[in-house]
């Protein structure tokens, strides 16, 4: 809300520096945004908060600072001469639909002549953000910015049978509006019509039809107080915000139109631009009254937390324009200005905002102190983020919002946006991946090619007839070089299928999640699948938790990687946490330290290529028994003498009995074993 | 064979290797020097196989000699050995000189993002005040999200949250304060909580505005909650996360869902409250809303207002983040730029 200085003034006397003025608004809960000088003048930029129409004009406002400045405020009287006349109404009215409008006011006045207002008034208007038209729409605009209540000028002679009628609209029953726009409207929207049609947005906008032009000399001046919660529907089905719908829809003062009635017609009257003023039209077939709101000072005491003398609280209740009646409780009728004041908590506020938010002390809640707590999953996710930044990855967080077609990959049926801002934010994600590749990329593109990083955050999931799912995934992508540093050589710093697994394992190893597999990713996957598949087909597996896939991983897609042109082959892993959280064990308990030595011996296994390294490990372990404590693959090699479509792996196997030292001989016992259990089990030999 | 003789050519030899080792100026030179009295053919070992000839008589006591010759010339070999390597060694290690000042290689270090580490700061800090930390959906219905926290339909209130819609009455959670209503319905008083997460609203994007952002919302029922303890408790906040030299203003607010409803500004971190352009000269900085809870909230939890009390708090993260490390543009915290992630 823009408000002229030099206007405000015209109601209360300002006698405090503008810096003081400014603070003290702010204090009472209006914040002024902005000062700014407008020629002679200073307009204050209030920012209102939906609560308080009453503060949506300047007399309002002037009430607020004659209260704030114990000043007397001056509300404008409209003249003599433009107390209700004798003449007819020359207008009728009929209000169809009472609980829309409980109250409607209409006068015609004739000898109009249309130019522009006074010099005073135009700069007024400017500086409170409203363009100048004529006297005419000037004198509606002007008597809204002054006292709040929003007016309508018809041209007289336009409207059929010099009759309104307030009424529903028929489905489908159109109005063009003044800003040249057809509306089409809906049964449940308010109009203003005369014996033929529409001629208004009840409370919203006018009619083009109706509209003052230079050839004006009837008007007919509407104001009226309208349901704002049926303004508010309207507003936004139609998509249309006026000065006047964002006052209705907060609840003007249904005493309001009488008075802008008549300050309107004095207004034009003053300026020479209206001969006769008939008798106005009030229908009001309801009356609104407030009811008496209780007011316990012991409650506001024990709300507050500060004693505020009753005398204190009915002199701010009754500055406030409301009634009051002593005793205990306090009976308080709020004036009908504050439709926000219904309750006893709303008198409460009013109290403790005039009484001062800083007067009230700074104490710590009374009663039982009991323990701060987390719950556990919060937890579980703090760990993984802990354990992936010792890994050397970054956090990101990118928007879980992106292109429906993103969303749509790996057949999961995605969340769409019913009106999103722009078409790539259309979906919730259904898969971390494709923000993983932004960032993949975007970094790229800013020549930062090594980039490790994770996300944890939720993917969603359509569903039938329910609340769409959300499931807390993790997403992790690796490129280039882990480790930077001169003389690293490439193979041992870039990224790749093996470092990346390394950091899964890591990261299964802190959760504490002993059982796992991995599996090659087959092609039924739905993310090898895809017609456009994620992974590279040969060097994707999934992760197996409990028999369960919670998880995919490998290197990215030749495709994808090219269609982003990524510098470097990308690596990526998706874990679906959901499956995997309920396995976590926080708390590791310390093993016991062995107080035998153990016995180490390095096997050396020539294997079919095709031959997974995990079945000669399971083979081994079954071979060698429990007294196998570790066993570590040491060395992987190709090439002669090893025959081709073969290789060498290398481990060594650490025995280790806990009640005793194991001999040489009985080491060569379970080496033996291991020997056979692979020739029989896998068919491969150990290398003399 | 006489014996004394022999002792006494023992005697030559051990005095020979003595100055031989003293003579052996390099490790190489001292190995030919083993080699003389030690080798194969050395002296010693050719003493040992003279050994058959002596009268037996005379043997044990010759080979007694011998072995002491053998020992006492190998600990001459070693003292030697030993000195030579000292003597050598500076010279030695200044031929393995490095240039210290060539850079050192760093292990890779990653670290977590900024707003997750605001956020767990700000539930630590109300995690010792007693709350318990936990967490909501993002996908809500609008009786959750609006109704349940006083805002009825065409409210003009939604305005300032104007939200995604999913179909089927579900939208994006507009504020965290969504959670408040859900531990309401299943928890009892007294309770303390905190949740924090995404949010979205539906504004245009700009360098200050993202359609995602991040809330920390709490609140606390018991009976006897007065606003006094909400502004000690914020304080208290504001003091652990913005240091002990902070100060904080409450202003009237409105919101919906409490009442009286407050705006919390903090002593402007950059200047200290002198003015300045972060804190547009005011020397103040909005940095969340509260108030008491409007005791239609709680009586929609079916908890009675006139036993138990309420305030609520709501804090925007990345706005403090922002002030905290100087970042200018909202969009900073989405793109995954490692440029910013690495040093934040």
């Amino acid at each position: 809300m823009r408000v002229s200085l030099e206007w405000l003034r015209e109601y209360v006397e300002v006698d405090v520096s503008l810096e003081t003025l400014v603070e003290r608004l702010h204090s009472i809960g209006l914040p002024v945004e902005q000062v700014e000088r407008v020629g002679d003048d200073t307009v204050l930029d209030i920012e209102l908060t939906a609560n308080r129409p009453d503060c949506m004009s300047v007399l309002g406002v002037a009430r607020e600072v004659a209260l704030l400045l114990d000043r007397r405020l001056r509300p404008p009287v409209p003249k003599a001469a433009a107390r209700p006349s004798a003449a007819a109404p020359r207008a009728a009215v009929e209000i169809a639909d009472p609980e829309g409008c409980p109250r409607f006011t209409a006068r015609v006045i004739e000898g109009v002549r249309v130019g522009p207002s006074p010099a005073h008034v135009q700069r007024r208007l400017e500086a409170s953000g409203i363009r100048a038209i004529n006297n005419v729409v000037d004198v509606t605009n002007y008597v809204m910015l002054e006292l709040g209540q929003p007016m309508h000028a018809f041209d007289d002679d336009r409207i059929a049978g010099h009759r309104l009628v307030v009424r529903r609209a028929s489905p489908g029953e159109t109005l063009v509006t003044l800003d040249g726009v057809s509306r089409t409207l809906d049964g449940e929207m308010l109009v203003v019509a005369d014996a033929e049609h529409a001629v208004g947005m009840a409370g919203i906008i006018g009619g083009a039809d109706a509209e003052i032009g230079p050839a004006t000399t009837t008007v007919l001046l509407e104001a009226a107080y309208w349901n704002p919660r049926s303004i508010g529907r309207t507003a936004r089905h139609l998509g249309i915000r006026t000065e006047a719908s964002a006052r209705f829809e907060r609840g003007t003062d249904p005493a309001g139109p009488p008075l802008a009635q008549d300050r309107a017609a004095a207004l034009l009257q003053q300026w020479g631009a209206a001969r006769v003023l008939r008798r106005m039209v009030d229908v009001y077939p309801g009356r609104l009254r407030r009811p008496a709101i209780r007011l316990r000072p012991t409650r506001t005491a024990a709300v507050l937390g500060i004693d505020i003398p009753k005398d204190t609280m009915v002199r701010i209740l009754r500055a406030l324009g409301c009634t009051v009646a002593d005793g205990a409780p306090l009976r308080v009728r709020a004036p009908s200005f504050r439709p926000d004041l219904v309750r006893e908590e709303d008198l409460i506020e009013e109290i403790a905002r005039i009484h001062g938010y800083d007067r009230i002390p700074l104490t710590m809640p009374r009663g039982d102190t009991t323990p701060g707590t987390l719950v556990p999953v919060l937890l579980k996710d703090a760990r993984i983020r802990e354990t992936l930044a010792r890994s050397g990855l970054t956090e990101v967080l990118t928007l879980t919002l992106e292109p429906a077609e993103a969303a749509a990959q790996g057949g999961i049926p995605p969340v769409v946006l019913q009106n999103p801002l722009v078409a790539d934010q259309a979906a919730l994600r259904t898969s971390l991946l494709p923000g993983l590749l932004d960032v993949l990329s975007g970094n790229a593109s800013r020549r930062v090619e090594d980039v490790q990083v994770f996300e944890l955050g939720r993917v969603f999931r359509a569903a039938q007839n329910a609340r769409p799912a959300e499931q807390r995934s993790l997403g992790i992508a690796v490129m280039g070089r882990w480790r930077t540093g001169w003389n690293i050589p490439t193979d041992q710093a870039a990224a790749d299928f093996f470092h990346l697994k390394g950091i899964l394992e890591a990261l299964l190893r802190d959760l504490g999640v002993r059982e796992w597999q991995v599996a090659p990713l087959g092609p039924q996957d739905p993310w090898a699948g895809a017609e456009r598949p994620w992974w590279h087909p040969a060097r994707a597996a999934v992760l197996i938790v409990a028999g369960r896939v919670v998880g995919r991983f490998g290197e990215l897609h030749a495709d994808l990687s090219a269609a982003r042109r990524l510098p470097h082959r990308a690596y990526v892993a998706e874990v679906d946490l959901e499956s995997l959280l309920p396995m976590v064990v926080l708390v590791g308990a310390a093993p016991e330290l062995p107080r035998y030595p153990a016995v180490e011996r390095d096997i050396a296994v020539v294997s079919p290529d095709h031959l997974p390294a995990a079945a000669i490990e399971e083979s081994i372990r079954a071979g060698a028994g429990p007294l196998l404590e570790a066993l570590d693959l040491f060395d992987v090699y190709t090439g002669p003498p090893v025959p081709s479509g073969h290789r060498n792996l290398a481990y060594r196997l650490r025995l280790r009995d806990r009640d005793r030292t194991l001999t040489a001989d009985e080491a060569e016992e379970i080496i033996r074993r291991v020997r056979i259990g692979l020739q029989e089990n896998v068919g491969v030999q150990l290398r003399e | 064979m006489d014996l004394t003789v022999d002792l006494n050519r023992l005697r030559e030899i051990l005095n020979e290797a003595e100055q031989a080792c003293a003579r052996a100026a390099t490790e190489a030179e001292l190995d030919q020097v083993r080699i003389r009295y030690l080798g194969r053919q050395g002296a010693i070992p050719l003493a040992f196989r003279d050994l058959a000839q002596v009268p037996p008589a005379d043997r044990p006591a010759m080979g007694a000699a011998l072995n002491d010759l053998k020992a006492a010339v190998e600990a001459l070999l070693q003292a030697r050995a030993e000195a030579l390597r000292r003597d050598s060694q500076p010279a030695r290690l200044r031929t393995e000189a490095i240039d210290v000042t060539l850079p050192g290689r760093r292990p890779p270090l990653g670290r977590t993002h900024i707003l997750t580490r605001t956020m767990e700061e700000i539930g630590q800090i109300f995690r010792g005040l007693g709350f318990a930390i936990v967490e909501g959906p993002e996908i809500v219905g609008d009786e959750e999200n609006f109704e349940r926290l006083n805002m009825p339909a065409y409210h003009p209130a939604r305005d300032a949250q104007d939200s995604f819609y999913l179909g089927d009455g579900w939208l994006l959670r507009t504020h965290t304060t969504v959670v408040d209503v859900h531990v309401l319905d299943t928890r009892r008083p007294p309770m303390r909580a905190v949740a924090y997460g995404h949010c979205y609203r539906r504004d245009p994007v700009d360098a200050s505005h993202s359609p995602m952002f991040h809330q920390v919302d709490g609140f606390m029922v018991d009976e006897g909650v007065r606003f006094s303890d909400l502004k000690g408790v914020l304080m208290a906040f504001a003091r652990e996360f913005f240091g002990p030299e902070a100060r904080v203003r409450f202003t009237p607010s409105y919101f919906p869902f409490t009442e009286p409803s407050a705006e919390m500004a903090v002593s402007c971190t950059n200047c200290g409250g002198r003015g300045c352009a972060v804190c547009k000269r005011s020397g103040w900085l909005e940095i969340l809303g509260c108030g008491m809870f409007h005791p239609r909230v709680l009586e929609m939890a079916r908890i009675d207002p006139e036993v138990y009390t309420a305030f609520a708090f709501g804090i925007g993260v990345e706005r403090p983040a922002m002030l905290r490390h100087r970042i200018d543009d909202i969009r900073l915290f989405f793109d995954g730029d490692l440029r910013v992630l690495r040093q934040v």
